[in-house]
Order: C-alpha cells, then sequence, then structure tokens
C-alpha cells in the first residue's frame, strides 16, 4: 500500500459528517500504513453516509482499469474490476446487447460498492440483490493478503463481503452474471393512487406483469398521500423494431454548487405538488395508467440526469432515512411516514423486496422499502428519526447502512440479527482490525461483543 | 464540522452554563452522547438531569484543570466512553479578585493557573484526539476581555489573552488534519460567573452564546463574537492609535 501524504477530506452523498484521511493508492502484498485508525476502500462515493471514509486514518480510492471488462458470453458472466461504476460496465454491455440483472439507483456507483452494500435494484422482488448475482470476488483483505471468493470457494468470507460495508477488504474485481438486453429501452407505465395504501396495492398488482416497480409518495403538499407509480419492462429483442438504433446512455446536466439550501420547506412542498400535476397530465387521474417507450437510464436512474443534484440541499446537507419493514408491517410503515411527513421531506420513494440473501448484513428483507430525503437542519429532525429507529426495530425491521450517518449502536444487533455471525468471519479476515471506516467506528461493528 | 453531524461532545467545565447551554443546542441537532467533566459530582448530576432524554446517553467525569497530569488520561477515557469526539468545548475559566496594583500574586496564579495554564493543557491534549480523528471541533471559551485588556479586570483579561492566542496557533496547527478550533468571544454574559454583577451593555445569554456557535461551525468559522456587533466594535477599536485606546481602556475610579 503506498501512503499517499496528501490528506483529503471526505464526505458522503448527503453531504453531513465528514471526515479527513490520508489517500492510499493501492499495492496489493504490503501492510498498510493507517495510524491505528483502520483503512477503509471507497468506490464512487454514493453512499450518503459514512461508510466510505475514515477519519485519521487511510481511504483507499479504488479505480478501474478501463479496459478490464471482459465478458464470457458462454456462461453469461462478466468480469469487472471493483472500481469500474455501473455506468461503465452498462455502456460496455448494453453495446454487446447485454445489461446487469441489478442496478441501484445511480449508475455512479462502483462494482465494489454495490456488492459491499448489496445494492438493491427497483426489481428485488423478482431477482434478489446485486450480490445475489456475484459469481466470485477478489478481495485483498486487512493483511493484504489476496483471495478468491465465490458461493462455493469459502462461501462464508464471500457472504461476509457481500453487505460488509468494505469492513472485510478492498474488492478488487468481480464476475457478474449478465442478462441479455439488445435494445436499451424500456416500456414504462406509470399509475397514481390516491392513498399510501392504495399505493402499496397497485405495487402489487404492477410486479405481476413487470420487472422493475417503484413508487414516489407525495407526503408534503396538498396532495399529500398520493402515490405516482412507476412500473417497467425491458423490451425484448424480438419486440424490439430493428429499424430503431439501440439507446446508449448518455451524459449527465452539470449542477452548481451552493452554499445555501434551495431546497426550503415551501419550495419542497411546490416541486411535490408540481410532481403530481406532471404525473396528473401524463397519467391522466388516479386509476388510470399511461405507458411509454422509454430510455434505460430514464427508468432506472432518474436522478442521475443532473449531477450533483445533492449540492442542492447547501451546506448542512440532507439525510436519506431509509428502511426496511418486513411485510405484515405494513401500517408500521405507513405511521413512519405518516410521522416524519412533518418534517420537509422532498422524495420519499417505496419499493417492494423479496427474498433476503445469504449475506447476514445484507438490508433487503422480504417486505418493504421505504426511503425520505430530509434536510440536515431541519428542526426536530434527529428526534424524529430516533423515535422511527425505535419502531423500526420493534417489528423487525432495519435501517439500511449504505444510507446512514446517525443512529446508534443501540439498535443495531436488533436491526441486523446475524451480526455476530458476521464479525467472526470478518474477524477471521481482518484479524488486527486494519480494516474501519467512520461508520464502522460509529456503531461498532467491529467489536466482538456488543 | 457543520453542527449537523455531531454525534458526541464533551464538555470541560461540566457545570458550566455557557457549556451546558452549548450542549443542549448540540443535543437538539442531533447529539445522543454527551460526557460533562468537571469539579463537583453534584453539580454534574444535576446538569445532566437536565440533559438527558429517551435517546440521549449522559457520562460524568471527574476532572480539575489544574490537574495537568492527567488531562490525556481524562480524554483518553471520555474517548472510551463515546468513541470518537466530534466537539470538545472547554469552558473552565474563573474570575478573578481584580484589586489593580495590590492584586495578591498567589490570587493571579491561581487564575492564570485555571484560565490559562491548565486550560491550555486539557486542549493540547483534546486537540492530539482531534488529529488523530481526522475531524472534530475544539470550542475554546475565550473573551471580549482578553482581546483589549482593560485595567478593570488585568488578570482575567491577560489570562483570557494568553488562551485567546493559544488558541487561534491550535487552530493552524490542527486545520490541516481536518479538525478545528472554534474560539468563541463573548461579551458580558448572564451566568452564574457573572451572577450578582450589574449588566454590561450588550449584555447576553449562554443560549445566544449557544446559537451563536453552532452558527459558527455550520460555517466553519474561526472566531465567533456574541453578539456579533462587539467583534466589529473591538476590532475598530484596536485600530486606534495608542495615545487614544489606552485611555479608553483605563480603569474608572
Ligand atoms: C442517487 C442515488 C440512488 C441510489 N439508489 C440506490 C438503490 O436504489 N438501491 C441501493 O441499494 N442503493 C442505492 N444507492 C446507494 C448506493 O448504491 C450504495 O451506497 C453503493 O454502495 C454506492 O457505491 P459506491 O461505489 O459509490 O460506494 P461508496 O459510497 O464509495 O462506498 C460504499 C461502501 O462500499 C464500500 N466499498 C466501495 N468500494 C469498495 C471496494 N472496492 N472494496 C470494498 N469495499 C468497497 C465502502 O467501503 C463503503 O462501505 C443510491 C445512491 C444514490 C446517490
Ligand atoms: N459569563 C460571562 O460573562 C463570560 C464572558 C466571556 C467569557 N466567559 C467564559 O465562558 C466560560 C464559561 O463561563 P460561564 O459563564 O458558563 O461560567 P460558569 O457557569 O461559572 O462556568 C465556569 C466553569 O469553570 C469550571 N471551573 C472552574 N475552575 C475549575 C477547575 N479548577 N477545574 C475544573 N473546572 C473548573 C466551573 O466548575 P465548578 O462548578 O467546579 O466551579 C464551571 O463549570 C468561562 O471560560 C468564562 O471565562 C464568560
Amino acid at each position: 500500500m503506498n501512503i499517499d501524504p496528501r490528506t483529503e477530506f471526505l464526505v458522503g452523498f448527503g453531504g453531513v459528517s465528514g471526515s479527513t484521511a490520508v489517500s492510499a493508492t493501492f499495492e496489493p502484498g504490503t501492510d498498510v500504513e493507517h495510524r491505528g485508525r483502520g483503512m477503509i476502500a471507497r468506490g464512487g462515493g454514493c453512499s450518503y453516509g459514512d461508510a466510505a471514509q475514515r477519519g485519521g486514518g487511510a481511504v483507499v480510492h479504488v479505480t478501474a482499469d478501463p479496459s478490464a471488462i471482459t465478458l464470457d458470453l458462454v456462461s453469461a458472466t462478466v468480469k469487472v474490476s471493483a472500481g469500474h461504476t455501473i455506468r461503465q460496465v452498462c455502456q460496455e454491455l448494453l453495446k454487446q446487447g447485454w445489461f446487469l440483472p441489478v442496478v441501484p439507483g445511480t449508475s455512479y456507483a462502483t462494482v465494489g460498492g454495490c456488492i459491499a452494500a448489496d445494492v438493491h435494484g427497483k426489481n428485488h422482488v423478482h431477482v434478489g440483490s446485486f450480490g445475489q448475482h456475484v459469481v466470485s470476488i477478489d478481495l485483498v483483505d486487512g493483511s493484504g493478503v489476496e483471495h478468491h471468493f465465490s458461493a462455493t470457494e469459502d462461501p462464508d468470507a464471500f457472504w461476509a463481503t457481500v453487505a460488509g460495508m468494505g469492513l472485510t477488504g478492498v474488492i478488487v474485481s468481480a464476475t457478474l452474471r449478465m442478462i441479455a438486453d439488445k435494445s436499451g429501452w424500456m416500456t414504462e407505465t406509470t399509475a397514481m393512487a390516491d392513498s399510501f395504501a392504495e399505493t402499496m396495492s397497485l405495487m402489487r398488482e404492477l410486479a405481476v406483469s413487470h420487472h422493475h416497480v417503484a413508487a414516489w409518495v407525495d407526503l408534503r403538499s396538498r396532495h399529500r398521500g398520493v402515490g405516482v407509480v412507476s412500473a417497467a419492462n425491458h423490451i425484448d429483442a424480438c419486440a424490439f423494431d430493428a429499424s430503431r438504433k439501440s439507446h446508449q446512455l448518455r451524459s449527465p446536466l452539470p449542477c452548481p454548487r451552493t452554499s445555501v439550501s434551495v431546497l426550503g420547506p415551501q419550495r419542497l412542498a411546490f416541486l411535490n405538488a408540481a410532481k403530481v400535476i406532471s404525473a396528473r397530465r401524463h397519467v391522466g387521474r388516479v386509476g388510470t395508467v399511461a405507458q411509454k417507450r422509454v430510455p434505460i437510464e430514464s427508468v432506472l436512474w432518474p436522478l442521475d440526469a443532473v449531477a450533483n443534484w445533492n449540492r442542492l440541499y447547501g451546506r448542512h446537507g440532507f439525510i436519506q432515512y431509509q428502511v426496511a419493514i418486513p411485510d405484515g408491517a405494513e401500517d408500521v410503515l405507513i405511521g413512519i411516514s405518516k410521522r416524519l411527513a412533518t418534517l420537509p421531506v422532498y422524495l420519499c420513494t417505496l419499493k417492494q423486496m423479496g427474498q433476503a440473501s445469504l449475506a447476514p448484513m445484507s438490508f433487503p428483507l422480504p417486505g418493504w422499502t421505504i426511503a425520505l430525503d430530509i434536510p440536515a437542519n431541519a428542526p426536530g429532525l434527529w428526534d424524529a428519526l430516533h423515535c422511527a429507529d425505535d419502531a423500526v426495530a420493534e417489528v423487525g425491521g432495519r435501517v439500511y447502512l449504505a444510507k446512514d450517518v446517525r443512529m446508534t449502536a443501540q439498535h443495531l444487533p436488533t436491526m441486523y440479527p446475524r451480526l455476530d455471525e458476521w464479525r467472526q468471519v470478518r474477524n477471521r479476515l481482518d484479524p488486527k482490525g486494519n480494516m474501519n471506516s467512520d461508520l464502522g467506528s460509529r456503531l461498532g461493528l467491529l467489536d466482538s461483543f456488543s | 464540522m457543520s453542527a449537523v453531524g455531531v454525534r458526541s461532545v464533551l464538555l470541560l467545565g461540566g457545570t458550566s452554563d455557557i457549556g451546558t447551554a452549548i450542549c443542549r443546542a448540540l443535543v437538539d441537532r442531533g447529539a445522543t452522547r454527551v460526557v460533562l467533566a468537571g469539579r463537583d459530582p453534584v453539580g454534574l448530576a444535576l446538569r445532566a438531569a437536565t440533559l438527558k432524554h429517551v435517546n440521549i446517553e449522559v457520562s460524568l467525569l471527574d476532572f480539575d484543570v489544574v490537574d495537568s497530569s492527567r488531562h490525556r488520561d481524562l480524554i483518553d477515557r471520555a474517548t472510551e466512553m463515546v468513541g470518537d469526539l466530534d466537539v470538545v468545548i472547554c469552558a473552565v475559566g474563573v474570575l478573578a479578585d481584580e484589586q489593580g496594583i495590590d492584586a495578591d500574586p498567589v490570587a493571579i496564579a491561581r487564575v492564570v493557573a485555571v484560565n490559562m495554564g491548565g486550560t491550555m493543557g486539557v486542549m493540547a491534549a483534546a486537540s492530539s484526539r482531534l488529529q488523530h480523528q481526522g475531524h472534530g471541533t475544539l470550542v475554546v471559551l475565550s473573551s471580549v476581555a482578553g482581546f483589549l485588556v482593560r485595567s478593570d479586570n488585568p488578570i482575567y483579561g491577560a489570562s483570557k489573552a494568553g488562551l485567546d492566542a493559544y488558541a487561534c496557533a491550535l487552530d493552524d496547527l490542527l486545520r490541516p488534519s481536518g479538525a478545528s478550533v472554534l474560539v468563541v468571544r463573548p461579551g458580558f454574559v448572564r451566568t452564574a460567573m457573572t451572577a450578582g454583577m450589574a449588566d454590561r451593555p450588550m449584555a447576553t445569554t449562554a443560549d445566544a452564546v449557544a446559537a451563536a456557535v453552532v452558527k459558527g461551525m455550520d460555517h466553519d468559522a474561526h472566531v465567533v463574537w456574541v453578539p456579533r456587533p462587539v467583534g466589529l466594535v473591538m476590532n475598530g477599536l484596536r485600530l486606534l492609535p495608542r495615545s487614544i485606546l489606552r485611555p479608553l481602556l483605563r480603569r474608572q475610579q
């Protein structure tokens, strides 16, 4: 490991609680200098909280070797470096008529970050999480030793690295499963529902015939409770009109840096109302649906259309509170959302989730996940989120660590009941405790007993 | 670091009115773990009770600022209790029995030992921890009295002047690591320290100081004056030639 003497201030996508670390570049086989604070890998920095930073320690920037995307058409797999962004991989795959089975809501996340957080897409209910489509992982552990894991070669270490939040070591490369996608286009169905509960049942209905389903629920404007559901399918090769060009990914618009928040409460309510009105115009009214053909990125990564939109929240940044709630506890989910709706929530997205993966620290569980974006300086926010944590833990739900910057260790063992099992495998891979992140130390993830 | 991301706070001078007001403001912003360090266990427990809340964990530590040999240990113990220290507030301070030229040398030495010598020591111990962490803010309660030392409180003023100068230099040392010092220069604040004294012009409250500190942290400021106009006045006065300035600062008989 080469230590670059430059130190660097790093902060998550939400812009809250940054810290300064030494930047390290990567060289397997050597020991790590991290001043006793530990080191952590950082990919695209798209996690919202403090997972990819280590104040006073070292941060390894995992970058990609641009030429290292190798497709194996026989097994329908692709070998990529961990630093490749989902966008780079998908761009390359689309050119050859393929795509990834699971992608997160941003294409700027790296493969390493997607494995480390075991990310989910809008199709979790059908295909599960990212880790469920990883064939093998190459990792350098905290002591600089190289490993190759798969579901059959050291499966414990494989599943501890999936959703391991970088704490088992640095992922160098991985082999992922691919799905065929000849067009790069999707058909998108938009529908509206009048209330939270109706939005959920509409989503269940649409999931029968659609691969990707997600909803946006308005918690702020006078249309409060209105849900806009988007459901989409890849257009398969036969249905795809060969006279049309297959779609390739475009670059995003830039967004200016602001130090003051341009997303004040009134504007948030206005944006929500605008979204409902535009959906109304498109869909007509509640109960009807509209269909259109759209490029793949406008369904899967709508937020990537504007680069650095997170800066709109100004210097205080924002919190994304994302929780998973098991099936049967829908009323708790609705209750939490209603209570948090007293805060200036702009985005509130809802997804259904299916089978959990084998990874002990994986976030998704059969049920629902909701994510709320709230300016970090909203009065009463922190208290409200602590109360929400209590309610979530009580019904066996959990907070998503890739989004978290504020939770205390109190509920961690309840939310992640397989924590100790994961710790044992982690300790085997990193007995000296060389890996650590601000998230890890805040939640005591490395501690043997909590 | 912006006050928004603060989760753990160590207050040195755990019974201080200004210090506990800052803790309350940080708890309102999301801090969940607070350590109060001080000499008086009963006073600390009473302060802890005012901060306690369902999700707030308050711990107490025994601390006397003149006991310099234990300062590093104190910081280590606070770290064991709450993990990384996001904010350390230094609110220790005593007024002097100002007798002009007739002041008791022993009393002078004692005030300087508390306000300057001892406080500098614990600031150094805290700073090395913050530097190690790569983040965190050391909030130092200096005073307007230390910016321009008047002849009606030369001992207190000089001790704060020394402390203030040290804090500013410490900030330079800390910034490259990602940690920083916020120097707070309040005017007259109505607290236990000033109880029974007549209000000075532009008198303020501990809560106003706390609000200014939080705002200063949000803006990553180096110095905050409370109330703000005091800063303008003081900086203006400092530009005056000595022949005009010193008579203005002279003790009024
Ligand atoms: C607009 C937006 C939408 C999003 N939508 C979704 C979504 O729909 N579903 C979802 O699940 N998530 C979503 N996310 C979260 C994001 O996908 C995850 O946080 C993901 O981990 C980010 O990857 P990254 O490369 O940016 O990782 P970073 O943020 O850099 O790091 C995240 C974690 O991964 C670890 N890590 C990164 N690279 C490596 C490596 N090479 N080896 C070992 N560990 C590594 C880090 O140590 C850290 O713990 C979204 C984020 C944004 C900004
Ligand atoms: N009030 C003002 O007008 C004003 C103006 C400018 C600056 N300040 C500064 O602001 C800070 C806080 O003042 P305040 O108004 O909040 O006064 P305060 O309530 O009297 O607080 C002073 C604190 O210092 C502690 N202390 C004194 N000697 C100590 C020692 N040897 N070891 C450990 N702790 C000791 C006291 O603890 P005990 O309870 O154990 O005595 C008390 O907690 C001080 O530094 C003060 O100089 C105050």
